[in-house]
């Protein structure tokens, strides 16, 4: 898992480090397309992706107790603040879209939308693992002993989140 | 208990770097000053992730550098490309 954990990261890295680059050479371009930008979601979305986090430690911690359905109830609401997340980039998404936004409308823009979707789609893989852990957990699944699966899911739900906390300053607030 | 207790400290702690960094953001304009602002702020949320909700402080040494490692050249190549 933590094979592919680093190669996520690793992806992440040459996509955050690409952007500074593109940035230092059209400073104009970035600061007012950045300007365009729904600060308020971003800091929303940071808040509840890292609320979210919280709410997978906190089953973790319960099934090593062996309490397997009061881990359900806390990966059910990592789902949920991962369920938040999708809903206010869906509008923000939508927001853009309606305004003829898309790939090609200038290098910022390409960057913001492709880097934001990426991240996007491993939120919704992240709330698809955390789900069948919960549902596994309910089930009894995973005892005190044997719980590598909610583990396992839980370090990928966490990347997401580290992801994302690089990923919001550096295209919302730093400019 | 102790490990329930710590963590919603390093959550509290987390939500209030990000409004400190939303606060930075509004307040500071723009340019070196936001940078030297904002990216050490990350960087503590980063390693608190990492060390705390991952629980890579008890984990094999290899991976737990490796991540730190990355989460300092990312963010040491984005000072570098602003300032």
């Amino acid at each position: 898992m933590w094979f592919f954990i680093m190669a996520e990261l690793l992806a992440f890295g040459v996509f955050f480090i690409s952007y500074a680059f593109t940035r230092a050479h059209h400073v104009e371009l970035f600061n007012a397309t950045q300007a365009t930008l729904n600060r308020v979601s971003g800091a929303i979305n940071t808040l509840v992706l890292i609320t979210g986090s919280y709410f997978v430690v906190r089953a973790v911690e319960a099934i090593r107790h062996g309490h397997g359905v009061v881990c359900a109830r806390w990966l059910w609401a990592g789902v949920a603040s991962g369920a938040v997340f999708a809903v206010v980039k869906l509008f923000e998404f939508a927001d853009k879209i309606g305004a003829g936004i898309n790939l090609s409308t200038n290098t910022f823009y390409m960057f913001y939308l492709s880097l934001t979707f990426f991240h996007f789609l491993h939120v919704l893989l992240g709330m698809i693992i955390l789900a069948a852990c919960a549902i596994k957990a309910q089930r009894g699944g995973y005892s005190d002993t044997d719980h590598a699966g909610v583990e396992t899911g839980a370090s990928y739900w966490h990347m997401v989140d580290l992801v994302w906390i690089v990923l919001f300053p550096l295209v919302y607030v730093l400019h | 208990m102790m490990k329930i207790k710590a963590s919603t400290w390093v959550w509290m702690v987390l939500l209030s770097l990000t409004l400190a960094t939303i606060l930075l953001g509004r307040q500071l304009g723009h340019g070196t000053v936001l940078v030297a602002a904002v990216l050490p702020l990350t960087l503590v949320k980063g390693h608190l992730v990492i060390d705390h909700f991952m629980g890579l402080r008890h984990t094999a040494l290899h991976w737990r550098a490796l991540v730190h490692c990355w989460l300092l050249l990312v963010l040491g190549a984005i000072a570098l490309n602003f300032i």
